[in-house]
């Protein structure tokens, strides 16, 4: 039986999420997801047990969530991130049951974004994805005081009450880039640049001594593609992105540290470093392999 | 690039998950997208006004070699078969806010506009910006050289949808309500995108054929 699981009273930053639309891309409509995909990963594990790119997960940008809980939830929360239930101090990275009737309240407080899943929550499901696309407000929603989280609580039983997942290092070091073929690369990795605006459709940079650059054919854009803007101005594609762009592309960001490109904030400096795809590629497994772990029930680990 | 044969220009590593394919001929689009899609079926393969993009969902190193090799079986001059793409029909109204500019750029009055326009033969070249969102670029004879109207200069914060413009050698209907830059010419009440529509979302899909009709003003 469906039913209102909890209800939102306040919102700042916050839309629901999965992992991602896919297979529509030819006609128009972008992938979404989670913009840092492995903390959305893991807060999924805490409920369903294994990584779940199916299961919805509220993804707050910034400031803060505050929900009341119309009847017994199990949820869990996986970013940095202070949880109060009904002003009581409540762990992240660990699944909680929250009886019906509490104040729930998720503020960030650190780098990037926090994840919080509900167990049994349902929201609408639009070309298969939950995803909300802050662009063509396709899917899911932004949260906004007096929306509802509707499902059928606690499928997932309460034996997952008190899981723990420890979250993985961030990484450091320059963003790896695989190169396009442009010849504006090098100077490009040679740059210390700093991010002047964050959205979930990209980031912006600025700071590089690029000249501006005309524009060029139409052509599909992925998440991670760095348009060279004719204002001088880089633009990394995020996962609301623009799907075609007709401006020259210096790089694309390794699938291994898109997740770190949601970490940045205004003023944050970064740079980049060019990798062959073989680097990359295994890079993206290595880091594959230790989610799983991560994420592994403590009875399945070798 | 050496060693290439058929319709490619050079291939490209796009990030560590997708390929771009450059295009000696931009009219052989449609047909590469589809005989690389037929090739490589677990890829998703989606066209540029000039390239093709061929994308895994994971990194995968040998996506390259893949496409070279699906590449090697493609004619230099493929072109989509027409009986695959169903000519669209969209009803328009002419009655638009930059009507008048665009036909005076264009040297034609308003009668003579809305006859070019509904006399050419459009084709989705590539889809994005916005769900439903075609580029549609004149297919054939043209009256007229669509390409001497550029982008406005400044861009409106909001196309009603159903907008029916043209800019820049091109044509298109706006699918939503959302920003855009293209001289606004009519308005139709076709229905663009339906996202409750699992199997089919959009009117238009890349290869289809488009044709205006004007419903009296």
């Amino acid at each position: 039986m469906s039913s209102t699981l909890a209800t939102v009273t306040g919102a700042t930053l916050a839309t629901v999420q999965d992992g991602g639309r896919a297979g529509f891309a030819n006609v128009g409509v972008p992938m979404s997801g989670a913009v840092h995909r492995e903390r959305y990963l893991v807060a999924t594990a805490l409920l369903a047990g294994a990584p779940d790119e199916r299961c919805p997960a509220i993804e707050i940008l910034s400031g803060d969530v505050s929900f009341l809980t119309d009847r017994d939830v199990l949820l869990a929360v996986v970013g940095p991130a202070r949880v109060d239930v009904d002003d009581q101090r409540a762990a992240c990275g660990t699944t909680l049951l929250v009886p019906g009737g509490s104040r729930v309240r998720v503020s960030t407080e650190g780098r990037g974004p926090v994840y919080v899943v509900v167990d049994g929550w349902q929201p609408e499901i639009v070309l298969g994805s939950a995803s909300t696309d802050t662009f063509s407000r396709l899917g899911g929603a932004i949260l906004r005081p007096g929306y509802r989280l509707v499902g059928d609580a606690l499928v997932n039983g309460r034996e997952r009450i008190g899981t723990f997942h420890r979250a993985l290092d961030e990484g450091s070091g320059p963003v790896r880039v695989v190169s396009t073929g442009h010849r504006g690369l090098r100077a490009f990795a040679a740059t210390p640049w700093t991010v002047t605006a964050v959205a979930r459709s990209g980031v912006r940079l600025a700071g590089g001594p690029m000249a501006a650059s005309g524009s060029v054919a139409s052509a599909p854009m992925v998440p991670g593609a760095i348009q060279l803007t004719p204002g001088g101005e880089p633009i990394v594609l995020g996962p609301d992105g623009a799907l075609t762009g007709g401006y020259p592309v210096v790089a694309v960001v390794a699938t291994v540290d898109l997740d770190r490109l949601s970490l940045l904030s205004i003023a944050d400096i970064v740079t980049f470093r060019a990798v062959e795809v073989d680097e990359a590629a295994a890079a993206w497994a290595a880091r594959q392999r230790g989610l799983l772990r991560a994420t592994a029930h403590p009875d399945q680990l070798p | 690039m050496t060693g290439l044969s058929g319709p490619a220009q050079s291939v490209e590593w796009f990030g560590d998950r997708a390929v771009a394919v450059l295009l000696r001929a931009p009219d052989t689009r449609q047909g590469v997208v589809e005989a690389l899609q037929q090739a490589l079926p677990g890829r998703r393969v989606r066209a540029g006004m000039e390239s093709v993009l061929v994308e895994d969902r994971v990194p995968d190193a040998s996506l390259l070699g893949d496409v070279r090799q699906a590449l090697a079986g493609v004619a230099a001059n493929t072109t989509a078969a027409t009986s695959d793409h169903p000519e669209v029909i969209i009803r328009v109204r002419y009655d638009g806010d930059d009507l008048v500019e665009a036909a005076a750029t264009l040297g034609l009055g308003i009668v003579g506009l809305v006859a070019a326009h509904t006399e050419q033969r459009w084709t989705v070249a590539m889809m994005g910006f916005a769900p439903g969102f075609g580029y549609l670029i004149p297919d054939g004879a043209r009256s007229v050289d669509w390409s001497r109207l550029p982008r406005r200069d400044q861009p409106r914060a909001r196309v009603p949808a159903g907008s029916v413009a043209v800019a820049a050698g091109m044509s298109a209907v706006y699918p939503e309500a959302m920003p855009g830059g293209w001289h606004l010419i009519g308005r139709t009440a076709a229905r663009l995108f339906d996202p409750m529509d699992e199997s089919s979302p959009t009117l238009f899909h890349p290869g289809d054929r488009v044709r205006f009709v004007e419903e009296p003003r």
